[in-house]
């Protein structure tokens, strides 16, 4: 609803679709956030450590799709385009991006 | 019901099912600012890229992978792909459409594209509204016998 009326007054729908997904699975999210609760002295470590793993590598991936298909539309609206490309390239090269902040700071 | 499998199939169903139908409406869209004389290179492009949106998203995944995950340079080569693949393939594309666009230009057909003299223009208009759904198959034969890249 909240999606079609985005769309209706001319504003991007996807930001209210993918929160309709996430509300819809929010029961699968928290079966997949148990999982990986290893209920250790280390659970918290472990769950962010998978939540990072989980963003960047299953997640990111995904928005990279959703960025190629905003950017063809923006460039046949005459929009800016370059900062999808460039933003989708970094959605799947996210863990590289990391260790390059990580050498840098160790540097 | 799980959120990966919602985005993924939100991703599916844009990348193949919606881009490729909306191709058919920059096709039109191009075809009408051409009968008006109004620039429309962008949208035939766009009919194009809505074609091989999965094909698109497959070279950006072998732009960054051409490093491992956890190589620091991993986005700085995936940009450096990127200006090589723009420079050594689309750019020697876009050369050889340029010397198409001279011939074109030097036989004087394009000047029968302005205002005032605008029948070659009316003409292939007419033709491409008449032919629009040939040329979506053309476009879908092209994107189809292109996945093996530019040899």
């Amino acid at each position: 609803m909240k999606a079609a009326l985005d769309a209706a007054e001319g504003h991007s729908p996807l930001a209210s679709i993918i929160a309709g997904i996430f509300l819809l699975s929010v029961s699968g999210t928290v079966q997949l956030m148990q999982s990986w609760n290893s209920g250790s002295e280390f659970a918290t470590t472990d769950m962010l450590t998978s939540a990072w793993n989980f963003l960047a590598g299953t997640i990111l991936p995904e928005a990279a799709g959703l960025a190629i298909v905003g950017a063809i539309l923006n460039y046949a609206r005459h929009r800016p385009f370059m900062p999808l490309v460039g933003s989708g390239l970094a959605f799947l090269s996210v863990s590289g991006i990391w260790k390059l902040i990580q050498a840098m700071a160790g540097g | 019901m799980n959120f990966t499998s919602g985005l993924l199939n939100l991703t599916n169903w844009l990348g193949n099912v919606i881009m490729p139908t909306m191709a058919g409406l920059f096709a039109a869209a191009a075809i009408y600012r051409f009968s008006k004389g109004q620039p429309c290179s962008n949208l035939g492009q766009a009919a194009l890229a809505s074609l091989m949106c999965s094909g698109l998203l497959r070279v950006m995944e072998s732009f960054s992978n051409q490093a491992a995950w956890n190589n620091p340079d991993r986005y700085w080569i995936s940009v450096l792909t990127l200006v090589n693949w723009v420079g050594n393939v689309l750019l020697p594309l876009y050369g050889a459409g340029q010397v198409v666009l001279a011939v074109a230009h030097f036989t004087g057909l394009l000047e029968r594209m302005t205002i005032g003299e605008a029948w070659v223009r009316n003409l292939i208009s007419a033709m491409c509204c008449f032919g629009l759904s040939g040329l979506l198959r053309l476009g879908e034969f092209w994107v189809q016998h292109g996945t093996a890249g530019v040899r």
